[in-house]
């Protein structure tokens, strides 16, 4: 199926249908604490990458210099062969999308206003056409609201558009936000532990949702605890630990990776016997990665 | 008169005052995140609380046997009222959205302000203070009045307190972690309730100071003179570095002998001989802060405050 | 006293079916029936009394002595009285009255009792407290304050909603210390339990009825709303004032409980074309019905200061930014156009600008600062924000002040301001002149309302169609969580400043045509907080005790504001206090204000929001940057 894809130091752009999106040398250092140490990655058109590690490798982190949150102290990510700007509206603009771990939506909205403002970057009516309204601006209101309202059939939500956000449960709440990002038309999704909280059907349910997006010609990059959507689900893998790519593969070569399964699975059983590799390897804490001092402290 | 380093000096003790009130800005800022709007008022409330024991002291007594009771007066009203605010106003309102203890602020801030112009026998218009004697004093070309001196040497001394409390205390390093995670410092069995008390009695105390102090320099006290005092503590705060303790008082400063060599030599400047003067000393003040939020938004001593995720 | 008779709670869950969830019990227990005859019985003895005398002697306000027809403050008992019986009367179930209580509770009842017996005992107590003891009383108005008592007292005793009951082991960490002590909590939990519980108002679909009643109804109703209005503004005592303001305040609340007001919202969800064009020609008939100059110069202020507050309103209501230096924008507007009015106190005494292009240079010299003060401040965090708008208020009076020829160049006369402001002229008609249109003359005063009701009107449109659009969208989703909306495409710092922009030069525009109806301007209006509104406390608190995020919200709150210090002149000097604390109260108890935005609800009563799938019903219809409109 598919196979290990090395870092090849190829322009991207360069080969169509290649790279989507290019990480090259990615270090987030803050203050004395490194939490993402000179990653490199790719993503192809059409792909589902996955990225998994333990708590406090620096996922989220990675995630956030990727999407312009954080300005990555060294290195660039490139977009369709562009660099992006370390802002996070513009990389929006450029077409990269995300999700967040611990929901954010805009709660006192209703669930359809959430999906509009996802809109935003693909409409261009100003304060002045609004308040004027003329042709033009209903026009792009109504276009504005079918395609919301069609992402919200493609998501289920559609019979929901005029609740609140924050009465939604648990799953749709996360549905939502995956319509959301889905409203900026997206070439490249990125998706924050989508799954987290699930139960095994909304899991399930999940899965399908991101093939579906993936069917559109939507590539996917997620972060995600749970190894068996993981392994169902991507392409390709890689695994970040303490900031730094340990391997990357398709499902199979990470699954049988020894220092894998030594640093992320094999961890907790037998801890003194572990090679280098794992010993460097602590317990992570239950905290969002690499941003708190806990970490610096427990080396 | 109009030396340099009569200027300096005029700005040093200006800037002490600042530094003074900028101090219960920045710890609670550093600890809750909420500019307390209240605290010039808390100031005021200070200079009044000292302002009505003296009054009611037999005339025989000597300032300076007074002194000690006026300042404790004063710190009594002003921790009173700032304990009593965080408790009764802010604290019901800890995870509320942000607008609305900045509101409570503002009303807090409205109705003391009102309430002493109302209620304070006879403060529709300016209070006499009574002075320290002696002065002033000549050292070198500088002119000094013993006010400005008891202002400086209670800044220095207020200062050096904290300092210590904050850096060898218990109570001083759970409140630097409170400071810098609230959760944790909560789970590390911090009360952080307790914390943010002290944030704001310290604050309150400080304030205290700073309104007696310029009650002695000038002499006079007024309803209103939180709003002005308080807007450039709020400043040497930023440009100090909001959160920082040391920030604040070196923002003072800054600030204090800006305000003055602009209100001193800013007509000198070719094409602006009519900015001169106190009149326009405000706006220097507020134009230093805009440009400080455009250059060093962090401030002097501070760290990045842009919001981020 | 929480206990309920069986039948009469059999009775109150038929009379509320399909509100399992909702709990009533009466305060007096007393036989339903036997409570609905005592509250009959009280409305019917409290209108009866205002048909007789109440006091021997015409020195009282108001004329209390006529038998036959009701008088002075006799008016408001009586139409208290009135309202209660046939609110109460629609919730006994009777065919064809059920209208008069569409949420189908007796606790809109018992808040119109309660304000029957406030006016009421007010004006007995008065009479005493002024002609020296009970003794003046005529047997009318001992009639009538046993009346109200009687009503008050069958309305206590229908079965009411009331707050759930609370499990036995509730902590209450608001009492602090006082937790240890047993019987502060037994009572506190007791009064929590005894408050009456208004959530959940369920109306009957409106859609139904002819859609000419729907609009006769909006037309009586606006019609009504504004006879309330000019008969409180013409009251000419205090005394008669403070009655009034007893009855329509605790009224409009026992209305609104009784959801005729949730029910007239829906009506003008469905027709909001008809209800605003019905709005603005009662607003336009304001001079006419009121043929005034006193209450029209009364109204241009209200307009001013409300239409400044609607501009507030989208910096703070909804984009979330605490602007505490807006009416130096107002200054900045005011200032410009006093410059190009020809005034001989101006510079530029020889230039006479056109009202139009008055206007757009206040809103341009305005959205300028607003950008100046905007581009370095919202950057960063929200409250710095805050404290730089406050100094930028202050700054802009202390230089103005000094722009006077002495302390720095002449440019605003410093103090004395620039006088002599020449009335507008447009398209030929003088604004300061007398203009008799049919019966009715138009006094300076009429014009500038009528002007300024246009410029309100803009206002308005410009705060709907912004806030249900594209922009709007982004200022609320900033509002809600700036992170998320900068990952979802927004430049935040651009949206930010556009919203701040378009609040100072609305703010702006409205300054010019105050320039022009104060004759003159002066630095000394323009602070944070002073003796006169506008200033930016009482912009705020208009803004703050309306509602954020609506549209008739600061209207009404900038109203209340303006017009109950003028009518009770003792109180203006404790204005400003009563300013601050009831900021405070507001934040603590209903920070979403008198009219609440949906979202705004919700977001501050965080503990209290529905359960999923469980939403107050009107959702659906009502879209909610507007509800409240």
């Amino acid at each position: 199926m598919t196979t290990t894809i090395p870092q090849q130091p190829t322009p991207a752009g360069a080969e169509p249908g290649g790279a989507l999106l290019e990480a090259r040398g990615v270090i987030m250092r803050f203050g004395g604490l490194t939490a993402v140490r000179n990653v490199d990655l790719t993503v192809n058109k059409g792909e589902i990458v996955g990225l998994i590690g333990p708590n406090g490798a620096g996922k989220t982190t990675f995630f956030n210099c990727l999407t312009g949150l954080y300005v990555p102290t060294e290195g660039t990510v490139s977009y369709q062969g562009t660099v992006l700007p370390p802002k996070p509206h513009l990389v929006t603009k450029a077409g990269v999308a995300r999700t967040f771990q611990n929901i954010r939506l805009f709660a006192n909205m209703t669930v359809l206003e959430n999906v509009l403002v996802g809109r935003h970057t693909r409409t261009k009516e100003g304060l002045l056409s609004a308040i004027v309204r003329g042709p033009g601006y209903h026009r792009a209101e109504a276009q504005s609201r079918a395609r919301a309202m069609e992402l919200l059939e493609f998501t289920g939500l559609a019979d929901k558009a005029e609740h609140l956000a924050r009465n939604l449960p648990y799953g749709e709440q996360r549905k939502l936000e995956i319509a959301r990002a889905l409203a900026s038309e997206p070439g490249l999704l990125l998706l924050d532990e989508p799954t987290a909280g699930m139960n095994p059907q909304e899991t399930r349910a999940t899965e399908e949702l991101v093939f579906a997006i993936r069917d559109q010609g939507i590539a996917v990059l997620v972060i995600e605890h749970d190894m068996r959507f993981i392994f169902n689900l991507c392409d390709r893998v890689a695994v970040l630990v303490q900031g730094e790519k340990l391997v990357e593969g398709s499902s199979d070569v990470v699954q049988n990776d020894e220092r894998v399964i030594a640093a992320y699975l094999g961890e907790p059983f037998d801890a003194t016997s572990q090679d280098d590799t794992a010993a460097r390897e602590t317990p992570g804490t239950d905290q969002a990665e690499g941003t708190t001092s806990e970490q610096e402290n427990d080396r | 008169m109009h030396t340099l380093p009569q200027q300096l000096a005029n700005g040093l003790f200006l800037g002490s005052m600042y530094g003074l009130i900028a101090i219960g800005y920045t710890m609670v800022y550093g600890i809750v995140q909420l500019i307390n709007f209240a605290h010039g008022e808390i100031y005021m409330t200070g200079a009044f609380g000292a302002l009505a024991i003296y009054t009611n002291l037999p005339s025989s007594l000597s300032i300076w046997a007074a002194l000690p009771l006026m300042l404790i007066g004063g710190a009594l009203v002003s921790v009173v009222i700032a304990v009593g605010a965080e408790r009764l106003a802010y604290r019901p309102l800890r995870n509320a959205p942000r607008l609305a203890p900045l509101i409570t602020a503002i009303g807090l801030s409205l109705a003391l302000q009102q309430a002493v112009f109302n209620w304070y026998p006879d403060a529709k218009s300016g209070k006499r203070f009574p002075q320290l004697p002696g002065g002033p004093f000549h050292i070198g070309s500088v002119d000094v009045q013993s006010g400005d001196l008891f202002l400086l040497g209670a800044a220095v001394i207020c200062m050096l307190a904290l300092g210590i409390f904050v850096r060898s205390s218990r109570t001083g390093r759970a409140m630097q972690a409170t400071a810098q995670d609230p959760d944790t410092a909560k789970l590390m069995g911090v009360d952080t309730n307790r914390i943010i008390i002290i944030a704001f009695a310290i604050g309150g105390f400080f304030a205290a100071v700073a309104g007696l102090a310029s009650g002695l320099k000038y002499g006079q006290i007024q309803y209103n003179m939180g709003f002005q005092a308080g807007l450039k503590a709020f400043t040497a705060a930023v440009l100090g570095g909001i959160g920082n303790i040391y920030g604040a008082m070196l923002g003072g400063l800054v600030l204090g002998i800006a305000e003055a060599c602009a209100t001193a030599y800013i007509a000198n400047v070719p094409g602006m001989e009519q900015f001169g003067g106190g009149a326009w000393a405000q706006v220097w003040a507020f134009v230093l802060l805009i440009v400080v939020l455009l250059v060093r938004p962090q401030g002097l001593l501070g760290e990045r405050v842009a919001d981020r995720a | 006293m929480t206990d309920l008779p069986i039948a009469a709670a059999e009775e109150a869950a038929a009379a509320t079916a399909g509100h399992s969830t909702r709990r009533t019990a009466p305060f007096i227990p007393l036989p339903v029936t036997a409570a609905r005859a005592t509250t009959l019985a009280g409305a019917v003895i409290t209108t009866a009394s205002t048909f007789m005398s109440w006091t021997y002697t015409t020195d009282f306000p108001g004329d209390l002595t006529v038998s036959g027809y009701p008088g002075g403050l006799q008016v408001m008992t009586l139409i208290g009285a009135l309202l209660t019986g046939v609110v109460a009367l629609g919730t006994f179930g009777l065919k064809g009255l059920r209208w008069l209580n569409p949420a189908r509770t007796n606790n809109g009842v018992l808040l119109l009792a309660l304000a029957t017996l406030g006016t009421t005992w007010y004006t007995v107590i008065d009479i005493a407290a002024k002609l020296g003891g009970f003794a003046n009383l005529d047997p009318g108005g001992i009639v009538a304050f046993i009346g109200a008592l009687v009503l008050f007292a069958g309305a206590l005793a229908l079965p009411l909603d009331r707050h759930p009951e609370e499990a036995a082991d509730t902590e209450y960490y608001e009492l602090g210390w006082f937790e240890q002590v047993t019987p502060v909590v037994r009572g506190y939990a007791w009064l929590r339990e005894a408050r009456l519980h208004h959530s959940e108002l369920r109306v009957p679909d409106t859609r139904k009825l002819n859609p000419w009643l729907q609009r006769l109804v909006i037309v009586v109703v606006y019609a009504l709303g504004l006879k309330i209005l000019t008969f409180g503004l013409a009251t000419d005592y205090s005394d008669i004032f403070i009655g009034y303001l007893i009855v329509v305040a605790i009224g409009v609340w026992g209305l609104s409980a009784s959801g005729l007001i949730k029910q007239f919202q829906q009506l003008t969800q469905h027709n909001k074309r008809f209800a605003g064009t019905i709005g603005v020609i009662t607003a336009i008939a304001y001079p006419f019905a009121q043929n005034n100059e006193l209450w029209a110069n009364l109204g241009v202020y209200v307009l001013i200061v409300a239409t400044v507050a609607l501009g507030l309103n989208i910096v703070v209501g909804l984009t979330g930014l605490l602007d505490l230096g807006y009416v130096a924008f107002l200054g900045v507007g005011a200032y410009t156009a006093a410059l190009v009015s020809g005034s001989p106190f101006s510079i530029w005494s020889g230039t006479q600008f056109p009202f139009w292009a008055a206007a757009l240079a206040g809103m341009i010299a305005a959205c300028v600062f607003g950008v100046l003060i905007g581009a370095p401040t919202l950057r960063l965090r929200g409250d710095y924000l805050a404290i730089v708008t406050l100094g930028f208020g202050e700054i802009f009076r202390i230089v103005v002040r000094n722009l006077d020829g002495v302390s720095g160049p002449k440019v605003t006369n410093g103090p004395n301001g620039i006088a002599q402001i020449p009335d507008l002229s447009i398209f030929g008609y003088n604004l300061g002149d007398t203009h008799s249109v049919g019966s009715f003359t138009l006094g300076r005063f009429a014009n500038y309302y009528l002007l300024m009701l246009v410029i309100t009107v803009i206002v308005v449109l410009v705060f709907t169609r912004a806030a249900d659009s594209r922009i709007g969208r982004s200022w609320i989703a900033i509002r809600e969580d700036e992170t998320a909306a900068t990952a979802m495409g927004i430049n935040g710092f651009r949206v930010k400043l556009v919203a701040f922009a378009l609040g100072a030069s609305l703010a702006g525009l409205a300054g010019t045509v105050f320039a022009h109806v104060t004759n003159s301007v002066v630095p000394d209006p323009y602070q944070f907080s002073g003796p006169v509104p506008p200033n930016s406390a009482f912009l705020l608190a208009a803004v703050v005790l309306g509602g954020m995020g609506t549209v008739s919200g600061p209207i009404l709150g900038a109203a209340l504001l303006y017009v109950i210090p003028q009518k009770l002149g003792f109180l203006s000097k404790y204005e400003l206090f009563a300013f601050g604390i009831a900021l405070i109260l507001i934040m603590r108890f209903r920070p979403e204000g008198i009219i609440p935005n949906r979202r705004r609800q919700l977001e501050f009563h965080e503990d209290d929001a529905p359960a999923p799938g469980n939403r107050p019903m009107g959702d659906d219809t009502v879209p909610a940057t507007t509800a409240g409109a």
